[in-house]
């Protein structure tokens, strides 16, 4: 009986430690460095938007979006030298299995990923991941998600990088029919 | 007459102890008397004078309805003097129903902000900065956009360049 209550614990632990979100072991490896900026926003705050009167149906879709997340955190590291290194280190610690590729940008000077977990036709993981020839940041929003409105929300949040979605929730160019002329 | 202006002191006094919250009443009172503890309270009206001078007018409008800020600072010394601690405090918070909000942490200075929410979504709210030598508490009541405290709050860092 002891064996079979040990074992359901073990279990319970092992799920635990399996819930945490993707940059979980990115914040336990870094907490202590005083050269990181840590960030944490708790499911309370984005309640709060609940309660917030929208001027226009637009506003009104992104507080409704908001209201939906659970919680936010980021790393990041500003005038790092290993930025590139920490890029690369960011997808060994992440259990890329159980993320899929969304988005993938590459500027002169920065490389950024955006990876999302999906269960039932929802998403409930977004992860930023940014490295460039100075900075590093990986961010992580979880709840459930509408990426309509992550650049928004991005907006609202001064989070730099999510405006890059907003490209995503344009029409394609091609798909635009040939104008005729006359 | 002095009787009635009396009464209405004491009405003030009253209001005014009434309006703090049990865990920053604790936080004050546990450092009065030490070297370098600081304290000082004021109203809506003046924290609106300052915000007015001070910053920019979408976060005057955000905050138009607070009512009172009050604010302590305290020299990590002072800590070890009572022997005590900022996480211990944080216990403290937590049994006083105050909710972390947010949470940053850059140059070894860590921000926590803190709701204790009310019926009337008149909230007081608190920030608690501990930095290496020296911990700031402030507390604020009223309703406050939640907008503002993401974007001028923990995430404020990240603005772009």
């Amino acid at each position: 009986m002891k064996k079979i209550i040990a074992a359901v614990v073990l279990m319970l632990v092992a799920t635990g430690g399996f819930a945490q979100d993707a940059i979980s072991k990115f914040f336990s490896k870094y907490q202590a460095d005083e050269s990181f900026s840590q960030v944490t926003v708790s499911s309370k705050m984005f309640g709060l938007f609940t309660n917030m009167e929208a001027d226009t149906p637009e506003d009104k879709e992104v507080l409704n979006a908001i209201s939906k997340l659970k919680g936010l955190r980021i790393l990041a590291k500003e005038d790092a030298r290993n930025a590139r290194e920490l890029y690369k280190e960011a997808f060994t610690l992440i259990p890329m299995k159980d993320y899929e590729e969304l988005l993938s940008v590459r500027d002169k000077d920065k490389d950024m990923k955006f990876l999302i977990k999906e269960s039932g036709g929802k998403i409930s993981e977004l992860i930023m991941i940014m490295g460039g020839t100075k900075d590093f940041m990986v961010m992580t929003l979880f709840g459930e998600i509408d990426l309509k409105q992550v650049s928004r929300i991005g907006k609202k949040m001064n989070v730099e990088g999510l405006e890059k979605l907003e490209k995503m929730n344009q029409p394609d160019k091609s798909d635009k029919q040939p104008e005729k002329k006359n | 007459m002095k009787t009635f202006i009396a009464s209405i002191i004491l009405t003030a006094l009253i209001s005014t102890s009434l309006a703090q919250s049990t865990s920053f009443t604790t936080f004050r009172e546990k450092f009065i008397g030490e070297e370098d503890v600081h304290h000082f309270s004021v109203n809506g009206f003046f924290t609106r004078m300052i915000l007015r001078m001070a910053t920019e007018d979408e976060f005057n409008k955000a905050v138009k309805e607070v009512k009172n800020i009050r604010l302590v600072t305290v020299p990590k010394a002072a800590f070890e003097k009572q022997k005590v601690t900022v996480d211990g405090f944080k216990h403290e918070l937590r049994k006083d129903a105050f909710e972390e909000l947010a949470h940053a942490k850059e140059h070894g200075k860590n921000i926590t902000l803190y709701i204790q929410s009310t019926l009337k979504h008149d909230n007081r709210y608190m920030v608690l900065i501990d930095e290496p030598y020296v911990v700031t508490l402030v507390e604020f009541r009223g309703k406050v956009d939640p907008d503002v405290l993401l974007k001028n709050g923990p995430l404020s860092f990240n603005k772009p360049q």
